[in-house]
């Protein structure tokens, strides 16, 4: 009966020595990322019969828990990917929106001072110094379109760096988790089936950290190891073992980047760029696709137009000494790198593509550049060996006409093969609008050629040609005629602007859906230091108490040794 | 709700990074004084700010174009009443000369005075405008309109400027003309006298050699009218000789004889006929000697020498112009001298159509000074109210700005003042 005091006494101080030890353990943790809180769980020993009814021997220590809801933890992961997400497509989107529509970095002051300029060759055609105004304006347009295509390319680069390192980080993580995976299963299969909390934080905060950079799906197994799954399932860690992301040259364009998964065996590895959501990586993929690519594309789209238009005015007219006018830009027709034979074709075929100008005769409709259209196109060969052209903005369609030539002349293109021979299955990229803002040159360095006058004999005071260049300036000479080159420039400004506006909301949005869920999850795993203060109040008394007991029966046992001695 | 102590401290620092990116973003409003300070602040503003900016730099550029537009029309009208004053005091000499009373030295005196007037009209007839162009050369610019050229048969005033009159932008869709060409002004104009000076299109003068002839009368230098030929037929409505080219000899004051191949063509017009010989005189050696035109709708050679040894010559080629024309093979013209009287009447009347001449086109200076104007006055409130609204839509409300801004560092300082207040409660101080 004493041994049973004493051994209360002792499970009640060990029990108290032990939360005591908890609370110090979540005191000393409240900073730590990816920490839940822990507590110490006990409960009644088993009591022992008497006559008298069933004596209570005191206390057990069960287990020391962590305070971990799975459901929150989800909910934190996916709000997690679509904040990631949304910061990294706002971030990239505002600095192009602050850029493009920029006071004085736009396009929108140079095309002005341009037309203007040519006014005043209209008004003193004779003057060498209103000529050397216009071709330094000229050198100007054509300079900003060459900053605000470098800027594009410098996004691009940016955001394939960061794939790349977000790829590195993905790897390093993966392997991390897996390890963890193992020893997670490995101590609590040799254990006394108790959790290792420590580990199972440190891969719930890697989980997360995962999830900003890339949309995860979780599965836990039976023996407590975790399988993680990115883009549309596919497995990056199952259990022990995981799978390695890499980049690797695109299909078509060897300098752009696919994301691929690698499982090391043989069947290398399988291109998941497309699938890919969420996260940073789905917000970097999201902006390249819907904000970089339109936005450049749109922006060499006007720079040829433009470039063309000029010219073709241009050549139109007399200069000042009576020869007849050049090209005032270098010739945009055949921009650079405007197509990409995918690797695995087995044709020789090489493409020619160019910017049309046709008239509409009786029997054809007009192709020129006002029906230019921004978007990217494939051109494949089927099956059967017949060409079809898609226009990748919306899909559509395209036979070769005359049928069998691969000859196509559409949305103010000209697409054919300049020489060799495509076989069935080939197929090609064609992207004509991504150069055209970086090349575009002014051609002429001497005031003299600018073409102001109509006709070579007229004399020096005519100004018949440099009116009908400023006439360009109101002509509707894009998007299918509808816009002129400035009004094409403020669409795209209003298109980004819509989209780095609606990029902010979301970022906005989706912060705060990450802090309350952030906070729900924290109420239920957070260390309250004022909480655990109340808790070492409440456990030193607890101690203190169990502690008390001893000399009670120290005091019992001296009273009945003094009974018998006496 | 149960809150653990790092969330505490998170949602103080969130709340203050919040209010503080308020605050740098009306700060940034402040010092540029713009609302809209990215596109996408406000696409829908930002476009319309962009297109009010470029329809009001190119208005602006209108207005420059304009006001260059009228500098250049004055300085017409100041040079064209000058040539006014200078040939009404012709038209005094002109009728003093006709005096029978006076000698040949009082007329020689009279014609040197003439002569002096008309060295002015031509120095006017070549003014430069500020940046050196001629202003009645038309797109000729960089020559001077009028020289006299004494290696001519007669010696006579050349024009060498161009037919054509540039126009300037002062508006969307306008257009208008910086001055006249002195062809229109001083050699397009109606001869009700007839030819004075060389050979002419047909029914016009050129009022500079009028005047010369004028003073050449009146100092006695008289000289005859042109060599003449004039065919029968009326050729008003053109000649089709589009089956085969016609030709004929030309000769010109007794010298050799010329063939001249009138191309394969449909000639829609007596003038058409004209200029096409024409074209093919000037490339041969009778360049310069005589001049095809249309007279009544007939076809007419003249002579450039005048006087009673002018001629002109026709003979067949193959058949048929000269039949068309309804002249002889072959018949001459002949030019004759002329009388005083008769020279100094016939430029007097030429130089009243010139005069009237002069006043239709200061009358059309007046016009266009008057649209120019109108279209200033249009522009200048254009331009005005486009300023408005383009400040209504991109400038900042100050008034408003800046109490959301002492607002927001209000709300800021409080956020601070939670944060620390809250960060000094602990229990741990009470244990």
């Amino acid at each position: 009966m004493a041994d049973g005091l004493l051994g209360i006494a002792a499970s009640g101080l060990l029990a108290a020595q032990r939360a005591l030890a908890t609370t110090g353990n979540n005191i000393s943790n409240a900073n730590t990322d990816g920490y839940n809180r822990q507590r110490v769980e006990t409960s009644e020993r088993d009591s022992t019969y008497t006559a008298g009814g069933y004596l209570g021997n005191g206390v057990n220590i069960d287990t020391v828990a962590r305070l971990y809801d799975n459901f929150l933890n989800t909910q934190v992961r996916t709000s997690q990917s679509a904040s990631g997400g949304a910061t990294a497509y706002n971030q990239l989107t505002s600095q192009i929106n602050s850029f493009i529509g920029d006071r004085s970095a736009s396009l929108s002051a140079p095309l002005q001072s341009f037309f203007n300029a040519a006014q005043d060759v209209a008004n003193d055609p004779s003057a060498i110094a209103a000529r050397q105004v216009l071709l330094t304006q000229g050198d100007s347009v054509a300079q900003r379109f060459n900053v605000l295509d470098t800027q594009f390319n410098t996004l691009r680069a940016q955001v394939q760096q960061t794939l790349s390192s977000d790829v590195d980080q993905i790897n390093t993580w993966a392997a991390t988790i897996a390890q963890l995976n193992t020893q997670i299963v490995s101590q609590s299969a040799s254990g006394t089936g108790q959790p290792p909390n420590d580990l199972l934080d440190q891969r719930n905060l890697l989980l997360e950290k995962l999830s900003g950079k890339v949309d995860t799906s979780v599965m836990t197994e039976a023996d407590g190891a975790i399988d993680v799954f990115i883009g549309n399932g596919q497995s990056l860690v199952m259990g022990a073992a995981y799978n390695r992301l890499q980049t690797q040259p695109s299909a078509y364009d060897a300098r752009a980047d696919d994301i691929a998964l690698s499982s090391g065996g043989d069947q290398g590895a399988i291109v998941i760029t497309q699938a890919l959501t969420g996260g940073e990586m789905g917000g970097l993929l999201k902006f390249s696709h819907d904000v970089l690519d339109p936005a450049q594309n749109s922006l060499g789209r006007i720079a040829a137009g433009f470039a063309l238009a000029v010219n073709a005015q241009h050549r139109q007219g007399s200069d000042l000494k009576g020869n007849a006018g050049q090209d005032f830009f270098t010739d945009p027709t055949t921009p650079t790198d405007a197509w990409f034979a995918k690797q695995t074709n087995g044709g020789d075929a090489r493409l020619s593509v160019a910017f049309d100008n046709t008239p509409a005769t009786a029997t054809t409709p007009a192709n020129t550049p006002a029906q230019l259209t921004a978007s990217d196109y494939r051109l494949d060969y089927d099956s059967g060996g017949n060409a079809v052209l898609t226009r990748l903005s919306d899909n559509t369609k395209f036979t070769d006409n005359p049928a069998g030539s691969g000859a196509f002349q559409v949305d103010g293109l000209k697409i054919g093969i300049a020489s060799g021979t495509a076989k069935a299955g080939d197929s090609f990229l064609i992207q004509p609008f991504r150069t055209p803002a970086g090349t575009i040159q002014a051609a002429l360095d001497d005031p003299n050629q600018v073409a102001a006058a109509g006709s070579p004999s007229t004399g020096p005071g005519d100004n018949v040609n440099a009116r009908a260049l400023v006439n360009l300036q109101q002509t509707k000479g894009m998007l299918e005629g509808k816009a002129s080159f400035q009004g094409a420039y403020n669409q795209l400004i209003g298109e980004v602007g819509v989209k780095a506006n609606a990029a902010n909301l979301d970022n906005t949005a989706q912060k705060n859906l990450l802090d309350q869920v952030t906070q729900s999850r924290e109420s239920v795993s957070g260390v309250n230091l004022d909480e655990e203060a109340a808790n070492l109040v409440k456990f030193q008394q607890a101690y203190q108490a169990s502690a008390q007991l001893i000399p009670a029966l120290n005091n019992t046992f001296d009273a009945l040794m003094a009974a018998v001695r006496s | 709700m149960r809150i653990s102590s790092g969330w505490i401290q998170q949602l103080g620092v969130n709340s203050m990074l919040n209010q503080q990116s308020l605050v740098s973003q009306t700060q940034m409003q402040l010092s540029t004084g713009l609302r809209v300070l990215t596109p996408a602040d406000d696409p829908g503003g930002a476009v319309g700010a962009q297109i009010m900016t470029e329809s009001l730099k190119t208005t602006q550029q209108y207005q420059t174009n304009l006001t260059t537009a009228q500098g250049r029309l004055q300085l017409e009208d100041s040079a064209l009443d000058s040539v006014d004053t200078l040939l009404q005091r012709i038209k005094e000499v002109a009728v003093r000369g006709l005096n029978d009373t006076l000698t040949a030295s009082d007329r020689q005196a009279l014609g040197d005075q003439t002569q002096q007037y008309l060295d002015e009209i031509t120095g006017l007839t070549n003014t430069k405008n500020a940046n050196g162009e001629y202003i009645f050369g038309g797109y000729r610019t960089d020559t001077p309109p009028y020289v006299f050229d004494d290696q001519r048969t007669p010696p006579s005033y050349v024009y060498q400027g161009g037919q054509q009159q540039r126009s300037l932008r002062i508006g969307d869709l306008r257009n208008i003309e910086d001055g006249d060409t002195g062809f229109r002004v001083f050699e397009d104009v109606p001869s009700t006298a007839g030819k004075l000076g060389i050979a002419n299109v047909d029914g016009k003068q050129s009022l500079l050699n009028t005047v010369y002839t004028l003073a050449q009368a009146l100092k006695g230098d008289l000289t005859g009218t042109h060599g003449t030929l004039t065919g029968t037929a009326n050729l008003a409505g053109g000649k089709d000789y589009s089956a085969g080219p016609a030709s004929f000899n030309l000769a010109v004051d007794g010298g050799t004889a010329e063939t001249i191949t009138i191309p394969a063509q449909n000639y829609p017009s007596a003038q058409a006929l004209a200029d096409a010989i024409n074209t093919q005189i000037s490339a041969g050696p009778l360049r310069d000697k005589v001049a095809a035109q249309v007279s009544n709708g007939a076809i007419q050679f003249a002579s450039a020498q005048i006087g009673p040894n002018a001629s002109v010559t026709v003979s067949q080629g193959t058949p048929g112009f000269l039949a068309d024309a309804g002249l002889a093979d072959p018949s001459t013209g002949t030019g004759s001298t002329t009388e005083f009287h008769a020279t100094a009447s016939a430029a007097l009347a030429d130089i009243d159509t010139g005069l009237e001449r002069v006043l239709d086109v200061r009358a059309s200076i007046g016009a266009r000074l008057n649209a120019l104007d109108e279209q200033d006055s249009l522009q200048s409130k254009f331009i005005i109210d486009t300023q408005a609204n383009l400040s209504k839509v991109q400038d900042l409300d100050y008034a408003e700005a800046i109490s959301r801004f002492s607002q927001q560092q209000t709300v800021l300082q409080a956020s601070m003042t939670a944060f620390s207040q809250v960060q000094k409660l602990s229990l741990f101080n009470y244990l």
